[in-house]
């Protein structure tokens, strides 16, 4: 019930994104903002069950990233338009103001770990996408020389 | 085919403009000039994109180079136009049709039909508002968070207007942000200043430039990668600033508790 919530608030959330970065089509905008839902539980998923704050994050990045690889092959559109929609959720936004927040306060402490853990959670999504997308790569190339081949 | 090569060359330049216009990744213009060449049968054409310019070279029809520059001046987010432009040069590769008609296709995408503002500004608003509940906030917040993502809206689109860059507009949309959180709270409005600022700075944070950067860095493209990074850094920090100025403005003032 919790996780149906969560998806409910994360999907709405980046519903709003898919009107700002002008995308019309009504079937992609949906699913975009499914991979946003899906995202979140997984994120929230892991948290519960003991993941760290990188690891949470980068499970979080790499289904995302998965899904919308999945879905630019079904609905043959850029795959970038399932990911930054997607990817929403998890970006450290939150992240950027409690650092700011500590800094201006001076809880030298506090903003160092904050500004350490928004920083680690931008790599960890920077790498999961690009995990993702670089086995999408090798595979794609695969099947590319692959084909070469029985043409020849 | 008659169309000549010089032709051909404006022709693949103007997709690959309009690819890199609407938000696709420089690998992207890249492979789709690329494929454009290739299905034309011109050979060897050297392609190099970056996030400010496309170079494009190739022999031409009396065996001298010719080569075509377009500078990429204005770069924003449209999924709509990217998608048709993407399904244009599938066509495109597929069918080789003649380069008027492609012409006129790509006028059509660069006239499409956007949001009109006010759906743009509710955009913004449900979007505020959304990560406000998101991020555990009350409804009273959310309320708030809703009219201050209508004001960044507003505030960019102004801006915008005088060709501001992006490190002042991020700076200033957060401010309006920020005072419109503690005018609220300090009225009695708004319960948890932290939850509004939050919900509402999601609408500014740089995450397709984080999520672009590495997808860009994998494909080589180091040179886009590492101007992105800057990119997503200095807007990061205008958020940071445009925060802090008026937060710390109202603690030291009217000795208002962070």
């Amino acid at each position: 019930m919790n996780y149906l919530l969560a998806f409910i608030y994360a999907s709405l959330a980046c519903a709003g994104f898919c009107v700002m970065f002008n995308l019309q089509n009504y079937k992609i905008a949906v699913f975009a903002c499914i991979g946003g839902g899906i995202e979140w539980v997984v994120c929230l998923w892991c948290a519960a069950h003991g993941g760290s704050l990188v690891f949470q994050n980068l499970i979080a990045a790499i289904t995302v990233a998965a899904y919308s690889e999945i879905m630019a092959r079904v609905f043959k559109a850029p795959s970038t338009v399932f990911l930054i929609v997607g990817i929403l959720p998890i970006v450290p936004g939150r992240g950027i103001y409690f650092t700011m927040k500590y800094c201006i306060q001076g809880d030298i402490e506090m903003f160092i770990k904050q500004g350490l853990d928004t920083f680690s959670v931008a790599g960890a999504i920077a790498v999961g996408v690009s995990l993702v997308s670089s086995v999408v790569r090798i595979i794609s190339a695969s099947k590319y020389i692959n084909n070469k081949k029985s043409a020849s | 085919m008659t169309t000549s090569k010089k032709t051909l060359l404006d022709v693949a330049c103007k997709l690959g403009r309009c690819i890199q216009e609407n938000g696709g990744e420089i690998y992207r213009v890249e492979q789709a000039i690329d494929f454009f060449m290739r299905a034309y049968n011109i050979d060897n054409a050297q392609i190099f994109a970056i996030p400010a310019t496309i170079i494009v070279t190739i022999k031409g029809d009396d065996g001298e180079s010719i080569t075509q520059l377009e500078r990429v001046t204005s770069i924003s987010q449209n999924m709509n136009r990217l998608n048709k432009v993407n399904d244009l040069c599938r066509w495109v590769c597929r069918n080789t049709p003649d380069a008027n008609v492609i012409y006129e296709k790509l006028k059509t995408i660069n006239n499409s039909k956007k949001y009109s503002n006010l759906s743009d500004m509710l955009a913004y608003s449900v979007a505020s508002a959304s990560f406000c509940f998101f991020w555990g906030g009350s409804t009273f917040d959310a309320i708030v968070a809703f009219i201050a993502g209508a004001a960044t809206e507003l505030c960019l689109k102004f801006l915008k207007k005088f060709e501001s860059n992006i490190f002042f507009s991020n700076l200033l949309s957060s401010m309006v942000i920020a005072i419109i959180a503690i005018l609220s709270v300090k009225i009695g409005f708004g319960k948890d200043l932290d939850m509004i600022i939050v919900g509402a700075i999601m609408t500014l944070v740089p995450g397709v430039g984080i999520t672009n950067i590495m997808r860009d860095i994998i494909s080589g493209d180091v040179i886009t990668g590492t101007t992105k990074i800057a990119e997503v850094l200095l807007i990061a920090t205008a958020i940071a600033i445009g925060i802090a100025l008026p937060l710390s403005a109202y603690a030291t003032l009217c000795g208002g508790v962070l």
